[in-house]
């Protein structure tokens, strides 16, 4: 599924959720523990804007 | 010193009748060449068009066609058409980066000047080489391009994937398959084991009296309990694996008796497949930016490298600290590289980077496994960072399995159609 031009507040709650473990995932929890709040904000800013 | 604009200007009436003539140069504000048109290199030309279009990108590649190693195993297995791993570079040239087919043969890194042959060089500001790997034949007795015909290395796609893979068909059943496995570091740490993993299988599948034995330089290896788990699993007596401390080290072959030599005796094959010792690409020996090791140290915050200012390294030949040689790292390194180059052009300070890789590797049609981890610089080297990253669990459920092998498939559409187009 193309994941261009998510919701920002939707994407970031996903990858925070991916962080914590409370969203299940094969890789995302893996990939996201190394990313810090602001930097989950920021990748959620920049899908947003993708078209 | 001159100042930019003087350079440019410089640069422009240095250019002559044997350079390579470029369209829409003069609203360029500046002049980059990557060499190289793998995953790092093609990734890195789009990356920088993307970043900042009045950077003037040339693609110097010597193939018409890439022929992507990732997935290239499933072909060897006879799953996968080789025609599926075949990437044009129209995409590319469309976007307005120049693509030449060309060898890079010498870098002057003084004058800034990449030449191609006798009549053709490329002036640069910065230049960026993804050359991947040679394979190193010296380091391997008895090894060498007349050699690979016989025993193929299959290590960089295309004929010597498909000779291979015709092998395996020709083979018997009850044949002896072995593959030799190298030191580190080489391209793709998971590969040898995921080609075996497939080969296994079409054994398996269509050949169930034969033997495959993987001869490994080394005592562990990237992902080596899930791979293990699923070899005791699915290819009990048929995939026999020897390590290092187990006499698995080939020191040399014999393409006449297809003979794998170790220091503890012989093996002789059906079909054998050397993967080698390799080193960077050889431009990357020629610039001057690799060091002995046969590799090139970098700066992890823009690529550059160690040895050589104005020149970039990214991708397999260059020494990226934590971070595997892989398609996934050499297309994050061309990100990161790219607007670092873009911002060094534009009189801007690098940003600092945080880097991802994820390996999917195929032990078995749907089923699949990975291996990732997130970097980020620390005291001149790309880390990891900690608590990030790891493998698939050693206990993950068929449903996991198969959804990791749905996801290998998605990266490889993905990862292709971002470099390629």
């Amino acid at each position: 599924m193309p994941i261009n031009g998510i919701d920002a507040a939707a994407m970031s709650a996903s990858l925070e959720a991916f962080r914590s473990g409370e969203r299940p995932s094969t890789l995302m929890g893996r990939l996201m523990k190394g990313f810090s709040h602001d930097e989950i904000q920021a990748i959620a800013a920049w899908v947003a804007a993708q078209r | 010193m001159l100042d930019r604009r003087a350079m440019l200007a410089a640069t422009a009436t240095a250019l002559a009748a044997p350079f390579v003539p470029r369209a829409g140069s003069a609203q360029s504000i500046a002049r980059v060449v990557i060499v190289g048109g793998g995953f790092g290199g093609a990734s890195a030309a789009r990356a920088l068009r993307k970043a900042d279009p009045r950077i003037d990108v040339t693609l110097v590649e010597a193939n018409p066609v890439f022929t992507s190693c990732p997935f290239s195993n499933e072909v060897i297995a006879g799953l996968r058409d080789i025609s599926g791993q075949r990437f044009g570079y129209g995409a590319i040239a469309e976007s307005g980066i120049h693509v030449v087919q060309s060898i890079a043969t010498a870098v002057d890194p003084v004058a800034k000047v990449v030449t191609l042959d006798a009549t053709t060089s490329l002036r640069y500001d910065r230049l960026i080489l993804s050359p991947g790997i040679d394979i190193a034949y010296d380091l391997m007795e008895g090894y060498g391009e007349a050699a690979a015909e016989i025993l193929p290395h299959a290590w960089k796609a295309g004929s010597q994937t498909t000779l291979l893979r015709r092998q395996l068909e020709a083979m018997a059943d009850g044949g002896t398959v072995i593959i030799s496995a190298p030191a580190n570091p080489y391209r793709c740490p998971p590969g040898p084991y995921e080609r075996a993993s497939l080969i296994a299988h079409y054994l398996k599948t269509t050949k169930p009296k034969s033997k495959l034995l993987l001869l490994d330089a080394k005592d562990a290896f990237s992902k080596q309990k899930l791979f293990m788990n699923a070899w005791a699993k699915l290819y009990p007596g048929l995939l026999e694996w020897v390590s290092l401390s187990d006499g698995g080290k080939v020191i040399g072959v014999h393409p006449a008796t297809k003979t794998f030599e170790t220091e503890f005796g012989a093996h002789a094959a059906d079909v054998g497949n050397v993967i080698p010792p390799q080193r960077a690409g050889k431009i990357a020996i020629v610039a001057g930016v690799a060091d002995k090791s046969g590799w090139c140290p970098i700066d992890p915050v823009t690529f550059e490298s160690r040895l050589l200012p104005g020149i970039h390294v990214i991708g397999d030949a260059a020494i990226a600290g934590a971070m595997p040689k892989s398609a996934f790292a050499a297309n994050a390194q061309a990100k990161v590289c790219a607007l670092a180059v873009s911002r060094l052009l534009g009189g801007m300070p690098p940003a600092d980077p945080l880097l991802v890789n994820t390996c999917y590797s195929l032990v078995a049609p749907g089923y699949g496994i990975s291996v990732a981890g997130v970097y980020r610089p620390r005291n001149g080297l790309l880390t990891d960072v900690e608590g990030a990253g790891g493998m698939s669990p050693i206990d993950a459920t068929p449903e996991t399995r198969a959804t990791e092998a749905e996801y290998a498939d998605a990266w490889f559409r993905t990862i292709t159609a971002e470099a390629f187009g």
